[in-house]
Formats: C-alpha cells, structure tokens, sequence
C-alpha cells in the first residue's frame, strides 16, 4: 500500500463522518435521527472508499480514478510546480484575508489588487493604477454606497479612521 | 380572461410603467452578474422606493427585477466558474469547459437563449394554469415534497461520473454539513461548537463560492494561462450557441416544463432547480456520459433553460394563495401588500388584469433581458483571453465580498476559504464536488418534510400515490444512470477494476 494525497483525503473523510456519528449519539431522537441514519452508512461507505483506496493505487491509472463528472484538471504539470504555485496563490488569499482582518475592507481591497497587480502579475504602472481604481470604485459604489454593508471594525483602526475622516461619506 | 389579458398588457405599456420595468430588468442584470447579489438583494433595495408609486408601475418593475438575475448569473460562471446566483452552479460544469476551449460566446449564446425561452415558457404556462392553480398545488404536501427531495438527491448517482461510491459519501457529507446549526424539530444545537455563526447553519452562498469559484481560480492560477488559450478569431460565436438551442429545442422544452413545475411547488428553492434540469440531461441526452463536464452545450441549455422558467412558475403559489416559494417571493407579497392587494383568490378575481400584468412583466423582462446581454456577449467573450494573473485579484475580491455579504462577518471569510481548500483537494483527488453541494442544499428539506410527513401521517406517507409516482421515476432515473455507465464502461473498455 503506498500512501497517497488522494487515500490520505479519503480517511480524512471517514474521521470526519465518525466523529459526526459519534458526536450525534446522545442526542434525542428528534435531533439526532436523521444525522445518524444518513451519518452512519457514509462512514461505512467511506470506509470502503478507504479500502478501495488502499487497493486500487496498486490496480488502476489515474486516469480511471480522474473521471469524476466533475471540472477537469490539467495533469501536464509536475506536482511540485502545482504545489509551489498553489502555495503562493494560498499566500495572496491569506494576505488578503489577513488584511481585512486587521486593517479592513477599505484598505485592503485596493492595496491587495495593486499589489497582487504589480508584483504577481508584473503588470506596468499604468494599467495596475486603472484596474485598482476601477475595484475600488466598483467595491465602494457598490457594497458600501449602494448595499451598505456593515463592514467589520479592523483590529488595527488607525488606518481606517483616517481614510474615513478624509472621505466621511464611506462605511 | 382574454379581456383582462389584453387589460393587462395594456396597462403595462403606457411608456412610464415600461421604462420602470425596463429600469428593474437593467437593475435585475446587474444584480445577477455580481457573485452573490441576486434578486433578492434587488427587491430589498427597490421596494422602499415603491411606497409613492402606481401599483402597476411599482409591481412590474421588482417582477422584472426579480426574473432576470438569472438570466446574467451566467457570466461569472462561464467565464471564472463562479456561480452568479446560486441557480447557476450546474451551468459551470460545462459552461466554463466551454470558455476554456474559446467557446464562451456559444455558452453565452446557448444560455441566454434558452433563459429566453424558458422564461417565457414559465410565464405562459403561468398564465394558462392561473384558472386551475388551487387543485394543482394543493396536490403537493410533505409526503410528496420529501419524495421530491429523495428524487433530487438520486442525482447524485448520475452526478458522480465514474466514481459513484465518492459520489454518494460526497452527497452524504453534504447532508451532514447541512444539518449544522439549530435543529427545527427540537431546537436543540447540533455541530456549532458554541460559535453564534454557525447557529443558523452554513451559508449556502458562502459554500457554493468555496467549493466552486475559488478552487477554479486557483487552478487556472496554478496553470498561469488565461481562461482560454485559443485565438480569438477562433472563438465561436453567439450565433452559434442560439442554434445550438433550436437544434436541441425538445431538451430545451423539457428543462422549461421541469423547472415551472419547481418553481411551482413551494420549497424546493432556485438552488435546485438547475442541478434537477442538469441530471436530467445527463441521464437523458444520447451519449451525454462521455461529453457532459468537458464543454457540452446540452449541458449548459438545461440548467438556464429551467431556471428561468422557475421564475415564472415560483408565481403561481405566491398569487394564488399567497405562499412565498422563495425569499425574493416572500419580498414581492410585500410588494402586494405595500400597494393594497391581498395575494390569493382576490389576484384571480378582481385584481385578474394586475395578475395578467404581472404574467406579461415576465415574459417581457425576460426577452429584454436577452436582447440587452446578447448585444454584449461577444465583448463578454473577450474577457476569456485576458491572461488570468491580471483577472485574478479582480475576481479574488469580488468572491471575497460576495461571500461576506452573506451574513456581514468575519467567518464568512474562514468558512470561502476553508471550503476553497476543501474543494481544491476534493478536485484534484477525484472527488466530485456537485454531489456535495446537492447533499447540502437538500439536507434541511428532505429532514424538515421527512419530520412532518411522521408526524402528521405514520409510516403511510410512503405509499401516497403521488409519493409512489415520483419514487417510481427516481428509481427508474437511477436504474437508467447506472445502465448508461455501464455502456461508456464497456464502449471505453474500462472494467472498473477496483470500483
């Protein structure tokens, strides 16, 4: 048996629906009927998955295992390209996450687009600045002038405070 | 009626009530367009400014805003595979296949049509079921409605291409995610770990964005290409994708009749509706097991096709008896009421000619929705050649605003990027993430109705005959799945060894 990405989600899988069965079982009929009845036969199932798993990375190609009726990948490249790009894609979205956390939506938002803009895409000044300000625009007009969301209050305020008291009319 | 049907075309031509109508299709598209915003968003914004306006005039303008969203949702998800409304998910499946191979204009072209259509076809049949609606939706109760649910969770069976056994422990992780939140039977928590988000259960917005449109984006990040690499004067165009239409019209017609029949029954929800037309399709259009989720036209015709005609079936209960199928429904029974009319029997009655209004406000919005999005389609188009790292942090923002917009906290953010990783992996590991999305969009009906069919009638809801009907047709639809697997099996010669 060789241990792959694909057996290892497989009994990620299967922990997750035990401890959802396991959990569900001091619960009262009402509540935890329908949890139980549909939890228990996808643990099994997925048990066999896990199996199978097991099994059939010795017997079939990837291929077989790819026809999912699902949105196809492309296999061309090499698994370590796919992660070290994958990774930094996974960097920019919690840069940005982390950004709106700490500094809010209104800082964030333009300063992710340029940088991601200027360095990522390594475009020239002149169409990172438009594109920027058409996000802003767009996000401002929209989500905040037109939807008035409620924005979250940022762990860091300062930044915010002062774009607001130069442009009273936001958030 | 034939008077009040003219009465109420009348009425809505006067050139005041159609510029406000025209003014709610324009808002509606713009709405559907955005990831995350919709009708409903519309409807909440507008309806305030309703309160001074003629009843005709403000009524037709929030239907018109209210049926078009999903004429436009299909933008996003053809070209980035994130879902506009959530009425569009199943489109992505091979609308954006088609964008990747310079076909968007045609996926465009076969959408828009088919949304024409099926809109007017919901508003037709509309009209003509409004003399008979009371015995028609009164033939569906709990029993048949959690009939119908078990009938929308067998698509997972056809769903799962070559990997049924993932596909149905995929559907069953759905159903157990959506039970997290506050049990409606007993009120009791179930899964939320004491955190107040999840106390209301997982945003459906929020999941469909993680497990579709962030996934997509990374992987065409990964690739570093733009969304399609051939050149454009390669592309196919629109013209194109509205023969497809014609050349596939009785799937077309079937998937319009499905989805007024959805639409109709209160409770089964837009996010359905699209997954139901696009099963269909797939278990019956000839050798759709080979070509449905690599760019197959049927499989983007299906979906728009149903969940346009949704809208104008989604009507019938909300005039007839005043029971809202949908939020944006609940929204226009306000509408009603803000402006003096009672939804049921007085909207057949002596409101005949609002009603027929209403019935031509569809159909209209619908065709104006599609001349409007057809001028732009291959400008839209375009947008597939545009190297992906510059659309990147564009579509990044939007999803990220589109799922915070959902409940206004920070866990929307965790839960996009959690589900993102969840379907990234569940992508690249050959787990198919539809039948997961199914699970979770069914799970709270299925139990709800499950629980009221017990209660109210024994184990005897089972042998209704309605009930039997419709688990006949599911058993028969699941029997008819396995055997077309079967048959690409044998023509592919793969013996699924180890299956």
């Amino acid at each position: 048996m060789r241990i792959t990405p694909s057996l290892v989600f497989t009994l990620f899988v299967a922990v997750v629906a035990a401890a959802m069965v396991v959990t569900s079982k001091d619960w009262p009929l009402g509540t935890g009927l329908f949890p139980r009845s549909v939890g228990v036969p996808v643990l099994v199932m997925a048990l066999i998955q896990l199996v199978m798993d097991a099994y059939r990375t010795l017997k079939t190609t990837a291929s077989q295992e790819r026809e999912t009726g699902d949105l196809q990948v492309d296999w061309t490249m090499s698994a370590a390209e796919v992660a070290a790009r994958g990774l930094a894609f996974a960097g920019w979205l919690l840069g940005m996450f982390f950004g709106i956390l700490l500094l809010g939506f209104f800082i964030t938002v333009p300063v992710f687009t340029l940088l991601y803009l200027k360095y990522q895409a390594k475009e020239g000044w002149n169409l990172t600045l438009w594109l920027t300000a058409i996000m802003l625009v767009f996000f401002v007009g929209v989500f905040d002038q037109i939807l008035h969301i409620h924005w979250l209050e940022p762990v860091i305020s300062g930044p915010e405070n002062f774009l607001k008291s130069l442009m009273p009319w936001l958030g | 009626m034939f008077e009040a049907m003219a009465d109420g075309l009348t009425a809505l031509l006067s050139v005041e009530r159609f510029l406000f109508m025209m003014f709610g299709v324009v808002v509606g598209m713009a709405l559907g367009a955005i990831p995350g915003l919709g009708g409903v968003v519309g409807l909440a914004l507008l309806l305030p400014f309703t309160f001074d306006m003629d009843p005709t005039a403000a009524i037709a303008m929030l239907v018109a805003l209210s049926s078009v969203p999903v004429t436009t949702d299909t933008i996003p998800s053809v070209l980035f595979a994130v879902p506009g409304t959530v009425g569009s998910q199943a489109t992505i499946l091979d609308g954006h296949p088609m964008a990747r191979k310079g076909e968007a204009g045609r996926a465009f072209g076969a959408a828009y049509f088919s949304s024409l259509l099926g809109g007017v076809i919901g508003a037709v049949i509309l009209g003509m079921l409004i003399p008979i609606l009371k015995p028609l939706v009164l033939l569906f109760a709990a029993p048949e409605l959690f009939s119908l649910g078990i009938m929308g969770i067998s698509m997972v069976a056809i769903l799962s291409g070559r990997v049924p056994l993932k596909g149905i422990v995929a559907g069953g992780m759905g159903l157990l995610l959506s039970m997290i939140g506050i049990d409606k039977q007993e009120g009791l928590l179930r899964w939320t770990f004491d955190s107040l988000y999840l106390f209301d259960g997982l945003n459906i917005i929020v999941v469909s964005l993680g497990i579709f449109a962030l996934p997509e984006l990374a992987d065409m990040v990964i690739e570093g290409k733009q969304i399609s690499s051939v050149p454009k004067q390669a592309m196919k165009g629109v013209g194109h994708g509205i023969r497809d239409v014609f050349a596939n019209w009785w799937l077309m017609l079937r998937c319009a009749f499905l989805g007024t029949w959805v639409g109709i029954i209160p409770g089964l929800g837009s996010a359905v509706v699209d997954w139901l037309a696009y099963g269909h399709a797939k278990s019956t259009c000839k050798d759709a097991a080979f070509t449905f989720g690599t760019g197959d036209v049927r499989g983007v015709i299906a979906p728009e096709s149903a969940n346009n005609a949704k809208q104008g079936g989604a009507l019938v209960p909300t005039l007839a008896f005043g029971i809202p199928g949908s939020a944006s429904m609940a929204l226009l029974i306000g509408a009603f009421m803000i402006h003096g009319l009672q939804p049921g029997p007085s909207m057949l009655n002596e409101h005949l000619d609002l009603t027929y209004s209403i019935v031509w406000s569809t159909a209209i919005a619908n065709i104006m929705a599609t001349v409007i999005a057809l001028c732009f389609t291959n400008q839209l188009a375009k947008i597939s050649s545009v190297r992906i790292n510059i659309l990147a942090p564009l579509v990044t923002v939007v999803v990220f605003l589109a799922a915070y917009q959902a409940t206004a906290s920070i866990f929307d953010l965790v839960t996009v990027l959690l589900f993102g990783l969840l379907g990234w992996i569940m992508k690249r590991c050959g787990w198919p993430r539809p039948p997961l999305l199914l699970g979770f969009l069914l799970g709270g009906l299925i139990e709800r109705y499950l629980f009221i069919s017990v209660r109210a009638y024994g184990a005897s809801f089972l042998v209704r005959p309605l009930v039997l009907v419709v688990l006949a047709v599911t058993i028969a639809t699941i029997y008819y799945s396995v055997k077309q697997e079967r048959k690409v099996r044998q023509l592919t010669g793969d013996t699924g060894e180890g299956e």
